[in-house]
């Protein structure tokens, strides 16, 4: 500050008011104090605003990452199981059947069946050439269903006159082709590749001569029909790309179309077919339908070999906000307790006990877990919780004339002898529970890094709920069992993400954003307010993993 | 010292006996400072009580560089001004080069209560007011009272000669009251 010249005026002035001090009204400091405990617990809320928006962020991407990996796992199952069936279809007629080559010998006429053989032993020997796909184990009952519907492909692109040996097979039981004539038509280079899967059968894999003579064969029916000369114009047995993936198309459409062949065919050949379809499911190894099943994320790199994290147990500690979500009460309740004869007729004065407010929620404990299928786990523990929330209050219990007790609610104060009006003051609730919590987890990625989506119930037994002051004068209150206006046994629902990395073979650190989220009221029926409290929290685990 | 070490210490650590204690300290002294600012003692309370919320939340920032009880008082004023900020309308009134600031070798206020003083400054026009109270009070120069309250020296300086010249009025018609009474 800037010295001034003062004048006699100013000196005046400042020593009048030199030493002045004025009484301040008692309910200054009352407003001062709790204005000081509000901008404190404001300052509690912000930093806890953070742990909130860090774990509803975290929830939100978990089912986020939930939503579309299920999405993906829905199209790649519809897709997998479509190209499972084709590709197993296709790759068993590389290898040759001699069943299905008897029937369709049996059921063509040799001098067309030569050239539908002959073309399909084309497409087919280029496919092979084309493809690389896995070995194929016995299917053979899909393999007769879909070289049935092929057959009468061949017959639709050949016209009428060759109509005989697809006729003849669509009779034989497939009931699977009818549907397709209209596709066929804008397909035929597909069409005319399936040929071969009727075909394959009847002539050796690899043999030269044969291949040669049907493109030979081939040729020719390019030149019958136009619409054939797009896939056979190189006859030199060259497959394109594209035609690559119109057969993978186009067995995708003979596999939906089996389907609607099944559902369309009459009640006497349903049953067979359906007998067909399931002993493909049930001759086919294991490894290779889960293969067309894996989903795109199985594919991250470091995939685990194997399962070997059968058993797990772990400690984690966990922290967040714990909301009361108190409803009922009022200025009903408030008006009632003014008529009791505990509170002095000459008081002006009325109890106020103010609604609990938001505080935090810390758990640790102990957890196990085991993996019951692929994707399943179950896991529970047992874990000791900590929640504690904030009111105000104006009353104080002096029923033992010793001392000063803390009271916070009208059900204490209904069960206390005498009580006597304070300053607003804060009061600190404080639970302390043991919770049991039972989890099942769906694995939506399994890899050194997991992500694991958590639901389930926690069931809570209240051991004690203190009640505190923040004014050291006033002493601690321990309510528990029949004396508590709160539920003993709680049940929670848990809803959750784990998010955890593997380190080394045994140990793997978890982060768990989680919502917890009571059933029920935890206040007894007969309680003046309801309480359903929701928990927002965030949790560290760290497990060791117990190789099989 | 050390014992206002120990309360600063148990403010900073939110320890509410030591909140208490410098709210005992200081308040009867920061209420007449927030009355010199405002036009009634409700309003004076609500300064009082927002500036030692404000005391309390922000004195771990206190690093002992001056008096704690200047600390005080410069945090009531700061918010006191926060209050009549707004009420302020803040011109200048007259020409300052115009006024007469000779002084009278005779001017006393010892025969006047604190109480009588305050009330003549709460009459004061609001700009009136803050303004005397900052330069004739507190010491504050016409140059730091512009940029406090962002208006320009000669704002400040007519309308400090324009309180002076209220109050010169006002003492001089209690005086003759006084006189009057005493005859």
């Amino acid at each position: 500050m800037e010295m001034q010249d003062k004048t006699q005026f100013e000196k005046e002035w400042e020593n009048a008011f030199a030493d002045a001090e004025m009484d301040v009204s008692t309910s200054v400091w009352e407003k001062v104090e709790l204005g000081v405990s509000q901008a404190s617990a404001g300052k509690y809320k912000r930093r806890l605003l953070l742990f909130q928006l860090l774990a509803a962020a975290s929830v939100a991407f978990a089912m986020t990452v939930g939503g579309v990996a299920v999405y993906h796992l829905q199209v790649n199952d519809l897709g997998s199981e479509d190209s499972s069936i084709a590709i197993n279809d296709t790759e068993s007629k590389e290898r040759g059947h001699t069943e299905n080559n008897a029937q369709a010998n049996e059921d063509s006429k040799p001098d067309k069946n030569d050239g539908v053989s002959s073309e399909s032993e084309t497409l087919r020997s280029n496919y092979s050439d084309s493809y690389v796909g896995g070995d194929s184990k016995e299917a053979e009952g899909s393999r007769d269903a879909v070289s049935k519907s092929t057959g009468h492909e061949a017959n639709d692109v050949e016209g009428a006159e060759k109509s005989g040996a697809g006729n003849n097979l669509a009779n034989s039981g497939s009931g699977v082709s009818i549907d397709r004539l209209d596709q066929t038509d804008r397909t035929t280079a597909n069409t005319d590749y399936t040929m071969p899967n009727n075909d394959g059968g009847s002539n050796n894999v690899g043999d030269a001569t044969n291949v040669n003579k049907a493109n030979g064969n081939t040729m020719a029916l390019a030149g019958k029909k136009e619409s054939d000369e797009n896939a056979y114009s190189k006859g030199e047995g060259i497959i394109d790309r594209k035609l690559l993936d119109n057969v993978e198309h186009e067995s995708r459409v003979a596999s939906s179309q089996t389907g609607n062949g099944l559902n369309s065919a009459d009640g006497g050949k349903l049953p067979e077919e359906i007998e067909r379809l399931f002993e493909y499911l049930e001759t086919t190894p294991l490894e290779e339908r889960e293969l067309n099943m894996v989903p795109w994320y199985s594919y991250v790199p470091n995939k685990k070999q194997g399962n070997s994290d059968g058993l797990w147990a772990g400690v984690g500690f966990s922290a967040g906000s714990f909301d009361p979500n108190m409803g009922g009460g009022g200025a009903a309740a408030d008006m009632d307790m003014m008529e009791t004869s505990k509170l002095n007729a000459a008081s002006k004065r009325a109890p106020s006990f103010g609604k609990e407010r938001s505080g935090q929620a810390y758990n640790v404990g102990v957890n196990f877990g085991t993996r019951l299928s692929e994707k399943w786990v179950l896991q529970s523990g047992i874990v000791y919780a900590q929640q504690q929330t904030t009111s105000t209050s104006n009353v104080v219990n002096t029923s033992d004339r010793q001392t000063v007790k803390t009271l916070s609610n009208f059900a204490d104060m209904e069960n206390a002898e005498d009580i006597a009006f304070t300053a607003p003051y804060d009061v600190n609730n404080t639970y302390e529970l043991v919770s049991v919590p039972i989890q099942a987890g769906y694995v939506l990625l399994d890899s050194r890094f997991n992500i694991v989506i958590l639901s389930g119930v926690a069931n809570n037994i209240l051991l004690k709920n203190q009640i505190s002051a923040s004014s050291g004068d006033i002493e601690d209150v321990n309510i528990s069992g029949d004396d508590s206006q709160y539920r003993t046994y709680q049940l929670t629902g848990l809803l959750g993400s784990e998010f955890s990395y593997d380190f080394g073979e045994h140990y793997r650190l978890a982060l768990i954003p989680q919502v917890r989220q009571s059933i029920n009221s935890i206040t007894k029926s007969d309680a003046e307010y309801t309480s359903r409290p929701t928990t927002l929290e965030i949790g560290f685990r760290f497990k060791y993993v117990f190789s099989n | 010292m050390d014992s206002e070490k120990a309360l600063i210490d148990g403010c900073c650590k939110g320890d509410r006996k030591a909140q208490k204690q410098l709210f005992d300290l200081y308040s009867k002294k920061m209420m007449v400072v927030a009355m010199r600012y405002s036009k009634s003692d409700q309003e004076a309370e609500d300064i009082l009580q927002e500036s030692f919320i404000k005391i309390f939340e922000k004195i771990k920032t206190f690093r002992g560089e001056s008096r704690l009880d200047f600390w005080v008082k410069r945090i009531v004023i700061n918010t006191a001004l926060n209050h009549q900020r707004s009420k302020l309308y803040l011109f200048p009134m007259v020409d300052v080069h115009e006024l007469n600031f000779s002084e009278e070798s005779t001017f006393s206020l010892a025969d006047f209560h604190f109480r009588e003083l305050l009330k003549m400054i709460q009459e004061l026009p609001s700009g009136c007011q803050v303004i005397f109270n900052l330069f004739a009070v507190e010491g504050y120069s016409h140059k730091e009272i512009a940029q406090l309250l962002n208006i320009s020296e000669g704002t400040s300086k007519s309308q400090y000669a324009r309180a002076k010249s209220l109050l010169r009025d006002k003492i001089e018609t209690e005086e003759k009251i006084s006189y009057g009474n005493a005859r």
